[in-house]
């Protein structure tokens, strides 16, 4: 039972490690993404103030100009990508320290229990965190998906003004990448959500041990 | 690697299969993630118990893991290892 119990352990291991680093890498596209939304059209919107385009923009107010709603979510983005990533570097750690602990526990008698046992102290300790990125990461993929729509909108207005050959290739390659992103940013979730149910379950099946280990102690309160 | 949210008998088994070999207090203190004085009532615990004994090796007090240990270390491990076992698993 011990060998397949830590195969078992080991590949569940992998399994985080590896979900951890595509969030990591998706998180740090996300902020790099969104930091360039948000410069990019700060600056666009700048230029537009300075010119008076936009104050003068016929009767269409300022605040519904795209470039506008692109910089407001380029910044939302970034605070939230922020995060995102910033729990997932947390996040890679543990999962690295874990991986050289599951190797040094080969060798030890109680190595597959205090592994068991940490992993659950781990994730009780986490579960708030892990709630957090779930909302992080879903409130991010909605902003990206709303920041490649609006980006088709305003790359419809330039493009309808002056056909531009690279910079339709340019705002396609921006969409696709804001809606890679957004999209990631709704399935991540799932996974969280399935690793939670995971653990949630052995943290319950934990409770009716406890009460096996209570007994045994005589009641230790 | 920190140690998380442990439950009162998660710190028990860690005290108890730490100190099968023998440890000083402070190694347990280290190794365990507690401050002094829970980590003190902890082991009064399981002194009172008979899990765990005081000894004096070599002029330094040893904390060793008891004969008597054996039976709660066992179940922790049965009942860890079972509930692992025997929950689904995550998988990318």
């Amino acid at each position: 039972m011990a060998e397949n119990i830590g195969t078992k352990f080991g590949r569940e291991l992998n399994s985080f490690f590896y979900f951890v680093i595509i969030n990591v890498v998706f998180s740090g596209l996300a902020m790099g993404l969104s930091i360039s939304f948000a410069i990019l059209n700060i600056l666009a919107v700048a230029d537009g103030i300075m010119k008076g385009v936009l104050f003068n923009w016929g009767s269409v107010p300022l605040w519904i100009s795209p470039q506008v709603f692109l910089a407001a979510l380029g910044v939302i983005a970034a605070g939230f990508s922020m995060r995102w990533l910033i729990y997932s570097s947390q996040m890679l750690a543990d999962a690295d320290g874990f991986k050289k602990e599951y190797l040094k526990s080969q060798q030890l008698s109680d190595g597959l229990t205090s592994l068991i046992m940490r992993a659950m102290a781990y994730y009780r300790a986490k579960k708030t965190t892990i709630q957090m990125l779930v909302l992080v990461c879903r409130v991010g993929g909605i902003c990206f998906l709303i920041s490649a729509g609006l980006q088709i909108l305003n790359g419809f207005l330039v493009l309808s003004a002056a056909f531009d050959p690279f910079l339709l290739a340019g705002i396609v390659a921006s969409v696709l990448a804001s809606a890679a992103v957004g999209v990631a940013g709704l399935i991540l979730p799932r996974y969280f959500s399935s690793y939670s149910s995971t653990w949630d379950y052995r943290l319950k099946e934990g409770e009716k041990a406890e009460e096996e280990l209570r007994k045994m102690m005589g009641g230790s309160e | 690697m920190k140690t998380g949210r442990r439950t009162e008998f998660e710190i028990y088994w860690e005290i108890l299969s730490f100190c099968k070999s023998g440890q000083t207090f402070t190694q347990i203190v280290g190794r365990c993630d507690l401050n002094s004085k829970i980590a003190q009532d902890y082991l009064n615990f399981l002194g009172d118990k008979g899990y765990i004994a005081k000894v004096n090796e070599e002029g330094k007090g040893i904390y060793r893991t008891t004969a008597k240990a054996g039976e709660y270390l066992a179940l922790f491990t049965k009942l860890y290892q079972e509930l692992f076992d025997n929950s689904p698993e995550f998988k990318l």
